[in-house]
């Protein structure tokens, strides 16, 4: 890795020097005007023909942006979830620059010391190619507060959080460089991805209580600091009849050194501070090797094979996955396609007999413990489709496939050993004319012994799509689908058993509908969407003390449902003034009715985690440019998140004001 | 001795080396598309005439043509790089029909008299009158042989299949550079997928809007392993940005941690931490809830039920995966 790195390094710096060198050998500055051209016909064919096919070499060009956010948020922070949460300088600046050997593109935007974006990309001839990207990101987290309902002194709360407003900062940063063999298609590649994370950890737990009627919860914070790497380095080429590609990456995730403790009052664990949130170390390594036919000929052939390993640095715990994969894709005629896709996935995770965490230094004061055998399994899947164009206007689509999923261990987790999914689906895509596009698909899917109860029994998908433009400045579109899910035998766990019983049945619609109009000064573009979401099932709860089996409820109904409304609008006054904004508002809300008389009183239990959120957002703006290169440009916004207001959901409420104005040039 | 050995294995994969890249420039890169574009076209009188033959024709003062030469791919055809692998015609097929009777000569007369010299396009390849997959296959013939394996997945992608051609995201003559920006990436999937850009309007949600991510973060347009575009499995993929849940932990929620979408509703949902479905809700779809009647029996309190129904992870803080054991040293995921 090290040699190739280097090689890529050393042919990076020795580019510039031969670029200057190969412009050098260049004929003289290509024309790029249309009256360069006509003046070209004064020449001789022979030097026409020399300028035709020099490279247009253009100008560089830089766009610069520079202007001030004043930026004010009254209540929850979340209320500008992403983004900067203080006023601060912008800045916004692109430049690009291409000639023959040297190709380059540059963005930056800075909104704050937190939030911050760049790509680059270079490219030397076809010899060497650079992308480079990095991404800083500041987010404004959600602080939940334990709520203490009584004067019970049974149930405590402490609460230990550090920040008022917490938040999360990133940075991602993606590179990728390409040695091209030359005059031949082969390369050499290094990907390399770094995300770097510091959170506010606002963590509720258990603090130690041993048991239900005698809680002590603690409400803590911690700074959390993760660090993860990966590192591909492989090679490409055309050979012969086929193309091979081999690589290798290496993960790495680590976290700060630090892991947060707590003092535990109650219980087996009491009087001994105990370590909590312990983030583990992982690494990991995996091997891929891919090799594909052209995608032009009547038979496509792609077959990827790669070993996984991962470790965690911890615990010992560890894992290999082995995957393959094989796609065929036929033509066997003109207007008929078939494809078939193999896909299987074998996982084996070991766990010590007995952990010891492997850090000395975290001091964990309960000795060896056993952990869970985790559960290994191998999936196959068989997908296949066909795909029949009767016309240029009409497509239909079939699928079928199977998948077969076996796990090694299923015993000591009370799921299915075997599940075996069966999906068929097809599709119609109808395009009488540009104007108009229908499309309306059918999926139905078979699911025996699901090992979850999230996963249906049965389970049937409807979608439909609508596309017109009555007018040529006018296009409407919708889309609407239907999910329906049936459930027999859940499994409902309980402590010590797994109760197999009842059903459930999930119904959910979502509809999405726009209309834009695009007129010659004036776009505008109005959309709204709708979701819906019920979920009848039975759920099961405890008695005190697990006498019995629990309560069975029926039919447990959690329902949500969202509307939104978006509205978009830009119109140029003039050649030199332009006005826009856009707006949107949505509101969502949900409920779960527990369906039991002992889950209703004193209160419903669905109270607690009922929910109604309204966000508004409004932004307008104004650009108003000033000759051909200088502009202005003014914009302003407002924010608002609403969370509904009971003694059992403490408010989360923020609205933010922002305003900003900068100046633009252009050279 | 262990030198000589050393210059013995150097002076034996030197040549090798060499014979092994004689051997794989002579392999033929390309496969020969001149007859399939010859009846694409619908004529096979039409003859190849090359980049000359175009541009000195008519096309030396196209602007599209200027354009198209600054590109990466223009780039690859000027004549001092000396690859003759892409010219014009490599999609517009053989030109000779349609510069039949143009000249510089001619050109230059007409542009005197403020006349653009027609071009007999229709003896071309009609390229955007193509059914989508035809037009592919003329990108194919160069992007699935040219060593460029992000296409490795293409046939079997949904975009393939869904009919998506390449040039409605990658148009060629858009202008000198054909990389699309990190910040453009999102609104050009909006264009066709604007009932999932909806969902992310939802309270919970990845900053896409903000463009501080792009679909390509999650999804390869062209074609993944795993459904939904998702390379190379869910798991694989969320926890490229989320490695703190990502494993193997001593205490596991089963394969919960293995597809993260059983619980998370990626593109936004109403409930914090993209959940599609609220705490305690999720939960209780498989798990018994707590204490529901009080010691001796009838409903438990007030607090009881606060505390056991806001928020399971209130207690159930590390609900992915922990290699700490519960107060009970069981898994529980209570720190």
């Amino acid at each position: 890795v090290r040699g190739l790195v280097t090689i890529m390094m050393l042919s990076a710096l020795a580019l510039p020097a031969l670029a200057e060198k190969a412009d050098k050998g260049t004929p003289g500055a290509a024309p790029t005007t249309e009256d360069d051209f006509l003046r070209l016909w004064q020449k001789t064919s022979d030097e026409v023909q020399l300028m035709l096919h020099g490279f247009p070499e253009l100008p560089p060009e830089l766009n610069l942006e520079l202007g001030f956010r004043y930026l004010e948020i009254e209540g929850a922070g979340r209320v500008r979830e992403y983004g900067a949460s203080k006023s601060f300088p912008v800045l916004d600046l692109h430049g690009s620059y291409y000639t023959l050997t040297q190709r380059m593109h540059a963005e930056l935007r800075i909104d704050s010391p937190s939030d911050f974006d760049a790509d680059v990309a270079y490219r030397f001839k076809n010899l060497f190619a650079f992308r480079g990207m990095v991404n800083g990101l500041r987010r404004n987290l959600d602080r939940f507060s334990l709520v203490d309902l009584g004067a019970d002194q049974r149930f405590t709360i402490t609460d230990q959080t550090r920040a008022a407003q917490p938040t999360s900062d990133t940075i991602a940063v993606q590179a990728e460089g390409r040695l091209f063999a030359p005059g031949y298609p082969a390369k050499l590649f290094v990907k390399a991805w770094v995300f770097k994370r510091k959170r506010d950890a606002d963590m509720r737990m258990l603090g130690g209580s041993g048991y239900f009627d005698a809680l002590d919860r603690f409400d803590v914070s911690h700074r959390l600091e993760t660090l993860q790497t990966r590192l591909d380095v492989g090679a490409n080429a055309h050979v012969g009849p086929v193309e091979l590609e081999y690589a290798h990456v290496f993960d790495a995730f680590t976290r700060s050194s630090h892991v947060p403790k707590l003092a535990f009052t109650a219980g087996t664990l009491a009087g001994t501070d105990q370590l909590v949130d312990m983030v583990p170390a992982v690494t990991g390594s995996r091997d891929t090797i891919k090799l594909h036919t052209a995608a032009t000929g009547r038979l496509v052939l792609a077959v990827t094979g790669g070993r996984e390993s991962r470790e965690n640095r911890e615990t010992g715990a560890s894992g290999t996955i082995w995957s393959g994969t094989a796609t065929l894709r036929a033509t066997p005629a003109e207007r008929f396609t078939l494809g078939a896709r193999y896909d299987v996935r074998a996982s084996d995770w070991h766990l010590p007999a007995t952990i010891t965490v492997a850090d000395s230094s975290l001091n964990l004061s309960a000795g060896p413990y056993t952990g869970v055998r985790p559960m290994s399994g191998v999936t196959q899947t068989l997908r296949t489709n066909a795909t029949y164009r009767p016309s240029r206007l009409v497509s239909l689509l079939g699928e079928w496939s199977l998948e077969d999923k076996q796990r090694s261990n299923a015993e000591d987790w009370h799921v299915a050993k075997r599940t075996v999914r069966d999906t068929y689906g097809g599709r119609l895509m109808v395009r009488p004319s540009t104007a108009f596009e229908l499309g309306a698909g059918y999926k139905y899917e078979t699911v025996d012994s699901p090992a979850y109860n999230w996963d249906p029994t049965s389970s049937h998908r409807v979608t439909a799509n609508l596309k017109v433009r009555p007018l040529a400045a006018v296009t409407a579109s919708a889309t609407y689908e239907l999910v329906r899910h049936q459930r027999n035998n859940l499994q409902l766990t309980i402590p010590g058993t797994t109760v197999v019983d009842g059903a459930a049945r999930i119904t959910s619609h979502n509809v999405f509908a726009t209309v834009t109009v695009v007129a010659e000064q004036t776009s505008l573009s109005i959309a709204y969407g709708y979701q819906q979401f019920d979920d009848r099932q039975t759920m099961i709860y405890q008695t005190f003390a697990f006498e019995g089996a629990g309560f069975l409820a029926d039919r447990a109904d959690y329902a949500s449902q969202a509307h939104l409304v978006a509205l978009d609008l830009s119109h140029a006054v003039s050649e030199s003034l332009s006005v826009g904004g856009r707006g949107s508002w949505s509101s969502s809300e949900s409920h779960l009715d527990p369906s039991l008389s002992e889950a209703l009183a004193p209160v419903s239990l669905g109270t607690f985690s009922s929910q109604l959120i309204v966000q508004t957002r409004v932004e307008v703006y104004t650009r108003y440019a000033i000759g051909s290169s200088w502009g202005v440009r003014l914009s302003g916004g407002f924010d608002q998140i609403t969370y509904d207001r009971s003694q059992y959901n403490p408010a989360r409420d923020g609205k933010a004001y922002s305003v900003a104005a900068s100046v633009q040039k252009s050279w | 001795m262990r030198r000589r050995l050393r210059l013995l294995l150097l002076a034996v994969a030197v040549p090798l080396t060499v014979v092994a890249c004689k051997a794989l420039r002579s392999a033929k890169p390309l496969g020969d598309m001149r007859d399939m574009q010859r009846m694409i076209a619908g004529r096979l009188d039409a003859a190849y005439v090359g980049n000359e033959g175009c541009l000195g024709a008519c096309h030396f003062h196209d602007k599209l043509a200027r354009h198209f030469e600054a590109t990466t791919m223009g780039a690859s055809m000027a004549a001092e790089q000396g690859v003759t692998q892409i010219d014009c015609e490599s999609c517009h097929g053989p030109g000779s029909l349609a510069v039949e009777g143009i000249s510089p000569d001619k050109v230059r007369a007409d542009a005197a008299q403020g006349i653009q010299t027609a071009c007999k396009h229709d003896t071309l390849i009609d390229f955007r009158g193509l059914p989508v997959t035809a037009q592919n296959l003329l990108c194919l013939n160069c992007h699935s042989t040219l060593a460029t394996f992000n296409l490795h997945e293409w046939s079997d992608g949904a975009h393939a299949r869904g009919e998506v051609a390449c040039a409605d995201c990658h148009p060629p003559h858009a202008g000198p550079d054909l990389i699309i920006p990190f910040r453009a990436r999102s609104a050009l999937c909006s264009r066709c997928h604007e009932a999932t850009f909806a969902e992310m309007a939802l309270p919970s949600r990845h900053p896409v809007r903000e463009q501080k991510m792009s679909c390509t973060d999650c999804h390869d347009p062209h074609g993944a392993s795993a459904g939904a575009l998702v390379a190379p499995t869910v798991e694989e993929t969320c926890t490229r940005c989320h490695g703190e849940v990502m494993g193997p932990f001593a205490f596991e929620h089963a394969e919960v941690i293995r597809d993260c979408t059983g619980c998370h509703s990626p593109h936004g949902a109403m409930n914090e931490a993209l959940l599609p479905v609220s705490e305690p809700a999720l939960c209780l779809r498989c798990h018994s809830g707590h204490f529901i009647t009080a010691p001796g029996g009838g409903p438990s309190s007030l607090e009881q039920k606060g505390m056991f129904y806001t928020r399971c992870t209130d207690c159930h803080s590390s609900i992915h995966g922990t290699d700490l054991p519960s107060s009970r040293g069981r898994g529980t995921f209570t720190r």
